[in-house]
């Protein structure tokens, strides 16, 4: 039967077109790109250089104060544990990196977000729009992303930021726009007919109505987004997931086994901190 | 007298469906018209029309001279002048009684914290309720937030004051204590276009009252004359069941 495959007959070079004509487009607008990630790069350097020169004890005390704030006792014993911990297996380095890595993402996923998120829910036909590209760019295999980033804006630490935002965008904006939709028209008509314009009901009645919602996005968006540092590895980005990365590469199960604890540790600190915060 | 309320001939549709069929309507100022009418007649539709949270399609409306149009700038100068208040008070439930009445006050009319907090305690004080200003609007009766609900109104000074269905949504034990506030109110000069079943209210203090059927007015006389002796069909019908 193998006189029926197509294949036989006919070839159809895309993979050889790709890599021909779209990689030096690619190529070709590294420039624009390398201007768009600048503020990334800096935001993601002083964050860098601020989590390392705040000295150790002191980001511990205020990690476990934090977490005794919102969560209790336990949890700033849990905290404070932990973060000794990580520094006793010779990894604070690598993980204060992580955090600089997560922190310029979240903060970054917010600012592009939270906007798109409001266009979403005041615009249907934008909301019909974004919805299947935030559905693709949630199932996309987070490998694929690798591609085309490298291409654009290189290898390193801030290419890996950019892998890790675009993989962890989509629940804010969906989060943004749900809320904001779920705010009654009443309130809203109240606002109107009170006379505040579209300014100041958006800031002063639908955001706060919004906000239990949004901030559980950017808790499921910070989820995301250290889920995806071990990945952004891959393209030079430092941290914890190096180490994974590099304990893989050498079956050196020890390696790779204290950088992933150490994401765990920083994703449930995280986690507990920012769910409370929500409520 | 001069007419500060004057809509003619709106006409207004919600895709296919006609609501509001040709409404001429004014209102004088002081006045105070009831409004009532079968469900679905277009009671809220109307009163919804005079601070355009409903935009009509044809027609003229026209509040205290200024014409009610797509020009956006007019639409919040008339929309601080008149008040409204809602069936289901529509508070803003992340913010305090007190910061309920000042938001737009603040925000509208630019009055700094302090003169807007004095003005709104004063409403607040007017409507019985001074003592629930740091409160949230879920921890009130529902009397005491749709009391809450028009002094928020209230406190932008507006010279005409709608109400669609006030005590609709209360409890029978409530309703008295809202009455009496609109009462004092309507005492005091405001001018009020009140949508309500309320009849006891409508015979106290109104002057005119309107019947509203299918989106027509069927029916509009002064109030003595429009309970002793109402000429149409369906006003009668309508009286009938609710007296
Ligand atoms: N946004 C809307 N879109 C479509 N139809 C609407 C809308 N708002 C109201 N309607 C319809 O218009 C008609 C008049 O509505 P309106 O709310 O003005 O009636 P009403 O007299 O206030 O009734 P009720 O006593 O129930 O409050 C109703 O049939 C309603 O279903
Ligand atoms: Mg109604």
């Amino acid at each position: 039967m193998e006189f029926l495959n197509p294949s036989k007959y006919a070839y159809f070079p895309l993979a050889e077109w790709i890599e021909k004509y779209a990689k030096d487009w690619f190529f070709a607008q590294r420039p624009v790109f390398k201007k768009i990630s600048i503020p990334i790069e800096n935001t993601l350097s002083s964050l860098d250089s601020l989590f390392n020169f705040i000295p150790l004890p002191l980001i511990v005390l205020m990690f476990a104060f934090a977490a005794y704030k919102t969560n209790g006792i336990k949890f700033a014993i849990f905290t404070f544990l932990s973060l000794i911990f990580i520094d006793l297996v010779d990894v604070w380095e690598e993980t204060m990196t992580t955090m600089a890595m997560i922190v310029t993402a979240v903060l970054f996923c917010c600012v592009i977000g939270i906007p798109l998120g409001i266009a979403a829910s005041r615009s249907d036909i934008f909301e019909m729009i974004m919805r299947p590209i935030l559905d693709i760019m949630q199932t996309i295999p987070s490998f694929v992303y690798l591609i085309p980033v490298v291409m654009l804006f290189g290898v390193g630490l801030t290419p890996g930021v950019i892998a890790i935002i675009i993989f962890a965008l989509a629940p804010v904006i969906r989060l943004t726009n749900l809320g904001l939709r779920q705010v009654t028209k009443g309130v809203k008509d109240a606002g109107k007919a009170l006379g505040c314009g579209k300014i100041v009901v958006l800031y002063k009645i639908e955001l706060p109505l919004a906000l239990k919602s949004i901030m559980a996005g950017v808790n499921q968006t910070l989820m995301l987004a250290l889920s995806m540092a071990v990945i952004a590895a891959l393209i030079g980005a430092g941290g914890l997931g190096l180490n994974v990365y590099v304990g893989l590469g050498r079956l050196d199960i020890g390696q790779a086994f204290v950088g992933g604890l150490g994401i765990v540790l920083i994703a449930i600190i995280f986690d507990r901190i920012t769910q409370k915060i929500i409520k | 007298m001069e007419n500060i309320i004057q809509l003619r001939s709106v006409n207004k549709w919600f895709g296919e469906f006609h609501v509001l069929k040709d409404i001429n309507f004014s209102v004088s100022e002081k006045e105070k018209v009831v409004i009532c009418g079968p469900s679905g007649s277009g009671k809220s539709t109307l009163i919804r029309c005079i601070n355009r949270l409903e935009e009509h399609q044809k027609g003229s409306i026209i509040v205290d001279g200024m014409t009610l149009d797509e020009n956006t700038k007019n639409i919040s100068a008339i929309r601080s002048e008149v008040g409204m208040v809602f069936q289901q008070f529509n508070l803003f439930p992340h913010l305090s009684i007190l910061e309920n009445c000042t938001l737009a006050q603040i925000w509208v009319k630019k009055k700094t914290k302090n003169e807007s907090e004095k003005l709104a305690m004063d409403y607040l004080r007017k409507v019985q309720i001074d003592d629930q200003a740091l409160k949230f609007p879920g921890q009130l009766s529902g009397g005491q937030q749709q009391r809450a609900a028009i002094a928020r109104a209230l406190c932008m000074e507006p010279k005409i004051m709608l109400f669609d269905e006030p005590t609709s949504a209360l409890d029978p034990e409530m309703i008295k204590e809202v009455l009496d506030v609109m009462v004092d109110l309507a005492k005091g000069g405001m001018t009020m276009c009140v949508v309500t079943h309320e009849m006891g209210f409508a015979k106290e203090v109104a002057d005119r009252v309107v019947f509203m059927d299918e989106g027509n007015i069927v029916e509009e006389k002064k109030t003595s004359d429009f309970f002793e002796n109402p000429e149409n069909e369906r006003t009668k019908l309508f009286l009938s069941q609710i007296l």
